[in-house]
C-alpha cells in the first residue's frame, strides 16, 4: 500500500487558494496599482518604442511581470515569468531546447502495468495536449501533469484578474483622455 | 442508485465521545448474547439465513471456523467505548424503509453526526437483511454469523488474516457491495475494533475476497470528509484512501492477498470502504499519509497504486479547471477537456496582448494628472460612465476570446455579460472592474473606438486560430483621431 503525503484538504485548500487570490478585489486593487506604477516607470525609463508592436510587447511585459510578482512566487509559472528577462531570452531559448531534450529522455523512467496503461499519458492525444498546454503556460516545460493542471489553473485566474485590471485601466485612461480632448 | 446494494457504512466517529459508534454495532454484550434488544428481531431472520450459506461452507472451514470464532469472541471484547447505544426503536422503525432509501441514504450519513448516521447506517445494514436471502446478512456485530462467514471465507480464501488493524483504533468500515452476494463481504468488513487490535487482526480480514466479495479491508479508517465526497462522487472507480498510519499492516495485507484480488478481477464492480477511526484520533493523531486502497480487481503492486493516485489527483486537479474554463461542463474527457483549456488560455493571452497593445499607445497621454485619478478610479467603487446607446455588436476584444465564439464563455471576464446588459445595469458589476467600458469607449473619441471595434469585428469573423493570425488594427496615432495606416499586428 503506497502512502502520500498529502494534507487532508490539499485539493480544496488548492482551489480556494487560487479564488481567493486572484478573484478578490484587494488583489486586483493592489495589481492594478502596481500596474501602473509600473507602466509609468516604464515609460519614463525606456526611449519610445517605434514600433508598436514593441511598445505593446513592452506593456505585455510589464504587466506580467507584475503580475507574477503579484502571485508571490508560489508557482512555477511566476517564478518563471520574473526569471525571465527579455535580455535573457536568447539564453532562454537555448535552456528550453536543451531542457525540452532532457524532459524527453527522462519522461518514461517508470514502468507501467498493463492496467494503468491505456490511462496513461501515453495516449497521444491526451499527451500531446499536455504538450501544448505546458508550452503556453510559462515556466511549465518539463513539468509533470499534476503541476502542470495546477498551474494551469491558477495562471488562467491570474491572467483573467490581468485583463479585468488592463480594461478597467484603459477605461480610465481612455475616459481621461477623453475628457481631456473632447 | 438502487442498483448497488452497497451500504456504505462509512461512519464517521468522533473520537471524544462517538467512539461507541462500534459499540453500537459491536456490543460486548452481544458475545453473551444478551439483551440487545436491537439485535433480536434481526437474529431471527439473520439466523436463518445465515444457516444456509453457511453450511456449505462450514465443512471445510471447520478447523478453521473455531479459530475464527475464537478470534471474532475477541472482538467481541474489543469494543471501546460504551456511549452511543442504539435504540431498539429507530431500529424496527427504519427496517421498512431500508429497502427503498439504501442507496440513497448512504452519502448523507457521511457527513451527519456520527451518531446519528451510525444508527441509520446501522439500520440500512440491517434492514437490507431481509431482502438479502441469498446471503447470510448478519449483521457484523453477530458473533456467530460472524464465525461462520469468517470460516467460509477462511475455507475460501485461505488467506491470512493479517488485518492491518491498530490495536487501538476501533473501525467500522463498510463497503458498498453490489447484489446480494456483497452482504457478507460488507459485514464482514464492519470491523469493530476496540482498543487491543491485536488479536483482531486475524479475523476480520475477511475480505478474503473469497469469491463472493472482495471486501479489501485495511486497517484504519480515516476521517468522513474526504471519505464522504468520494463515496458519493466516485462510487464505481475510485480507491479509498485513507489518512492513517496504518501503513505496514496494509502493506503487509496487500502483498498476500494480491492473487486473491486478481480473482476477484472479474468479480463485482463496486466496492467501496469507508471506515471511521474512532479511536485513532485519540490515541494517535493522524499522519498525513493517504492510505490509498485497492480497487477491487486492481493490481496491487506499488507502482499501480502510485498511478491510481496520481491519476486521481489529475482528475481532481482537472474537475477543479473545468470550473474555472467557462464552458466545459458538459464536456466529457481528458482530451476535450484539455483543448478547452488550451483554447481558453490562448484566448486570455491574446486578450492580455491585445490590451497590451491598447495601453500602450494610450500609455503616451499619461501624465501625473492621470496618476491620481487613476487611483482615485481604482479605489472608486463605481464610474459615473452613462450607459450610451453602445450596442452589443461591438463586441470589444471579447470577441476575440472563445476560439467557440460565444460571449457567453466570457462570463469570468464578466464583460459579455456586461456587453449584453450594456443598457441595464452595468455598474453593478464588481466595484473595481469598471464594466461598462464600452460606454467608457464610447464617450472616448468614437472613432478610434468604433475603428476598433470594426477591427475587433473582422478579426472575430477571421476566425480564431490557435496561431495568431495577422490582425490588423487601425490604431490612431493619438488617441484622438483615427489614424488611417494600418498595423499588422502579429503575435
Amino acid at each position: 500500500m503506497k502512502t502520500r503525503k498529502i494534507g487532508a484538504d490539499a485539493q480544496s485548500s488548492d482551489i480556494s487558494r487560487t479564488e481567493v487570490r486572484w478573484r478578490s478585489e484587494s488583489s486586483q486593487r493592489i495589481y492594478s496599482v502596481k500596474l501602473v506604477e509600473a507602466l509609468q516607470r516604464a515609460i519614463q525609463n525606456s526611449t519610445p518604442a517605434l514600433s508598436i508592436s514593441a511598445g505593446s510587447r513592452a506593456v505585455r511585459d510589464v504587466a506580467d511581470r507584475v503580475l507574477a510578482m503579484t502571485a508571490k512566487g508560489r508557482t512555477r509559472w511566476s517564478r518563471a515569468i520574473l526569471a525571465s528577462r527579455r535580455r535573457l531570452s536568447i539564453l532562454r531559448r537555448h535552456r528550453k531546447v536543451k531542457k525540452s531534450r532532457a524532459s524527453r529522455i527522462n519522461r518514461r523512467s517508470k514502468p507501467l502495468s498493463a492496467a494503468a496503461e491505456d490511462r496513461t499519458r501515453r495516449l497521444p492525444a491526451v499527451e500531446k495536449r499536455i504538450k501544448v498546454l505546458s508550452q503556453l503556460v510559462p515556466g511549465c516545460k518539463g513539468a509533470p501533469v499534476t503541476d502542470l493542471l495546477e498551474e494551469a489553473g491558477d495562471y488562467i485566474a491570474a491572467l483573467e484578474m490581468q485583463i479585468r485590471s488592463m480594461i478597467t485601466l484603459t477605461e480610465i485612461i481612455s475616459g481621461s483622455n477623453g475628457e481631456r480632448t473632447g | 442508485m438502487e442498483g448497488n446494494i452497497g451500504i456504505p457504512v462509512a461512519m464517521e466517529v468522533d473520537p471524544s465521545g462517538q467512539g461507541s459508534l462500534s459499540s453500537c454495532f459491536f456490543d460486548p454484550r452481544w458475545d453473551n448474547s444478551i439483551s440487545m434488544e436491537q439485535i433480536d428481531p434481526f437474529d431471527s431472520t439473520r439466523s436463518s439465513i445465515v444457516s444456509s450459506p453457511v453450511a456449505s461452507s462450514l465443512g471445510a472451514g471447520e478447523g478453521d471456523g473455531g479459530m475464527i470464532k475464537e478470534l471474532i469472541g475477541r472482538l467481541g471484547v474489543i469494543s471501546s467505548g460504551s456511549s452511543g447505544h442504539v435504540s431498539p426503536q429507530p431500529f424496527l422503525g427504519h427496517m421498512s424503509t431500508n429497502n427503498s432509501t439504501n442507496g440513497s441514504s448512504f452519502t448523507t450519513p457521511l457527513n451527519s453526526p456520527p451518531k446519528l448516521s451510525l444508527s441509520t447506517m446501522g439500520h440500512r445494514i440491517r434492514g437490507s437483511f431481509p431482502p438479502l436471502s441469498e446471503d447470510c446478512l448478519v449483521p457484523f456485530a453477530t458473533d456467530p454469523g460472524f464465525a461462520e462467514r469468517a470460516a467460509r471465507f477462511s475455507s475460501l480464501g485461505s488467506r491470512d488474516f493479517a488485518v492491518g488493524l491498530d490495536g487501538k483504533n476501533a473501525r467500522v468500515s463498510s463497503s458498498i457491495v453490489e447484489g446480494g452476494d456483497s452482504w457478507e463481504g460488507s459485514s464482514l468488513s464492519e470491523q469493530v475494533h476496540g482498543g487491543e487490535t491485536g488479536n483482531v487482526k486475524k479475523t476480520q480480514h475477511v475480505d478474503v475476497s473469497a469469491k463472493k466479495r472482495k471486501l479489501v479491508q485495511r486497517g484504519k479508517l480515516d476521517a468522513v470528509t474526504p471519505k464522504g465526497s468520494e463515496v458519493s462522487g466516485g462510487n464505481n472507480h475510485t480507491s479509498t484512501k485513507k489518512i492513517k498510519s496504518c501503513q505496514a499492516a496494509e502493506k503487509e495485507g496487500s502483498g498476500k492477498e494480491p492473487d486473491e484480488r486478481e480473482a476477484m478481477a472479474a468479480r463485482e464492480e463496486k466496492m467501496q470502504k469507508h471506515g471511521k477511526d474512532s479511536h485513532s484520533k485519540q490515541q494517535e493523531p493522524p499522519k498525513d499519509y493517504i492510505h490509498v486502497r485497492a480497487r477491487r480487481g486492481q493490481a496491487t503492486d506499488s507502482h499501480s497504486l502510485a498511478e491510481r493516485v496520481r491519476r486521481e489527483k489529475i482528475s481532481q486537479r482537472m474537475k477543479a479547471l473545468q470550473d474555472l474554463v467557462p464552458g466545459c461542463n458538459k464536456i466529457t474527457g481528458k482530451a476535450l477537456m484539455l483543448d478547452e483549456i488550451i483554447n481558453y488560455v490562448q484566448s486570455l493571452q491574446r486578450q492580455v496582448e491585445f490590451l497590451s497593445m491598447k495601453l500602450s499607445t494610450l500609455n503616451p497621454r499619461m501624465d501625473i494628472n492621470m496618476e491620481a485619478f487613476l487611483r482615485k478610479d481604482i479605489f472608486q467603487s463605481r464610474e459615473s460612465i452613462l450607459p450610451t446607446d453602445s450596442s452589443p455588436a461591438h463586441v470589444f476584444p471579447y470577441g476575440l476570446l472563445p476560439s467557440h465564439g460565444t460571449i457567453a464563455a466570457i462570463s469570468p471576464v464578466q464583460l459579455p455579460e456586461n456587453l449584453l446588459d450594456a443598457a441595464t445595469t452595468p455598474i453593478h458589476r464588481s466595484p473595481t472592474i469598471h464594466f461598462p467600458h464600452i460606454e467608457g469607449f464610447s464617450t472616448v473619441p468614437s472613432q478610434v473606438l468604433g475603428v476598433w471595434e470594426d477591427d475587433l469585428q473582422t478579426v472575430v469573423q477571421m476566425g480564431i486560430a490557435p496561431n495568431l493570425q495577422p490582425i490588423s488594427f487601425h490604431l490612431g496615432a493619438g488617441s484622438t483621431e483615427p489614424n488611417h495606416g494600418q498595423m499588422k499586428v502579429e503575435s
